[in-house]
């Protein structure tokens, strides 16, 4: 079964006609790699969403569908701490170690602190 | 031990199927069938249930490449090295695609397999040599190459000069 990252990567090659061989290429990896990221089996390779949109051209719709797939189908994200003030450091392992234990209020919280303009909108 | 023992088809049904199939993509007429990109390009369009693989020799063992099914889930799994060469248009891995797809077509969908214990089966009653004449009939079309060489048939349907050989012998022989 294709994540939602791999099935667009699908319809891409679809569309220019390629095989997975030919898009893997084009990423400098092999076409079993591809394949894996495109299950899920392997994560997404950070630095795929500009490559794949410089490779095929992909208008800012497209980047921004690419984008929400990446999103949708990432199984681990990567925060930077270099370079990063101690507190901010502290609070980024905090949630990465306690993400599974977070309460439904906590998330609703930390959801509305980080996506406050969508909130406002909403009370509107 | 036990084998699978699929419904019945001979070689003239397994023949139909692999003309009806050109038929249906318009290339009842072309010895060249493109059986990479069926399997990879048109197949996930006619089916939304189906997709192609490429998987590492780690996952497939010796295996050249399997059809999978997973409740109404169906994928076709090819082992890197066999897509590497079937990409190259070499005759023997494009067999191995094109016997997967037989798999897919005869055996994957149809919930029809069971298990057989006891004698050998007979062969029109086996899903791995229906499988195999699949591809042979898909890539080697009887109506386009009675006349052909063997050397014409193995450059020009893409297939190894043992299956060319073979197909024409059978193709000869009145089978």
């Amino acid at each position: 079964m294709a994540t939602k990252f791999g099935n667009l990567l699908r319809e891409i090659r679809h569309t220019h006609a390629e095989l997975l061989k030919d898009m893997a290429d084009k990423l400098g990896v092999s076409p079993a790699f591809l394949s894996a990221v495109e299950t899920g089996k392997k994560s997404i390779p950070a630095g795929w969403e500009s490559s794949i949109a410089k490779a095929y051209r992909l208008d800012a719709m497209e980047c921004e569908k690419l984008r929400t797939a990446i999103d949708q189908s990432a199984k681990s994200v990567s925060i930077d701490l270099a370079h990063q003030s101690a507190e901010r450091r502290g609070v980024a392992v905090a949630l990465a170690r306690q993400f599974d234990q977070l309460s439904d209020t906590q998330l609703e919280m930390i959801k509305k602190s980080l996506f406050v303009t969508t909130n406002r909108k909403k009370d509107m | 031990m036990h084998s699978f023992k699929a419904p019945p088809m001979k070689r003239a049904d397994v023949r139909q199927l692999a003309l009806k199939l050109r038929r249906e993509l318009g290339m009842a007429d072309r010895l060249w069938f493109p059986i990479l990109e069926f399997a990879e390009l048109a197949l996930p369009q006619m089916d939304k249930n189906y997709s192609f693989e490429v998987v590492e020799s780690s996952e497939l063992g010796s295996s050249h490449g399997l059809t999978e099914r997973i409740d109404n889930q169906i994928t076709i799994k090819i082992r890197d090295d066999i897509y590497d060469r079937a990409y190259r248009d070499e005759g023997r891995d494009r067999g191995t695609v094109a016997h997967e797809v037989g798999h897919y077509l005869m055996h994957a969908k149809s919930p029809a397999l069971h298990r057989h214990f006891g004698n050998s089966l007979r062969s029109f009653e086996d899903p791995e040599w229906q499988a195999k004449c699949f591809q042979g009939e898909l890539l080697v079309p009887k109506h386009l190459v009675m006349h052909m060489s063997v050397s014409d048939v193995e450059r020009l349907c893409g297939v190894s000069r043992d299956a060319a050989e073979y197909q024409l012998q059978l193709y000869r022989a009145g089978k």
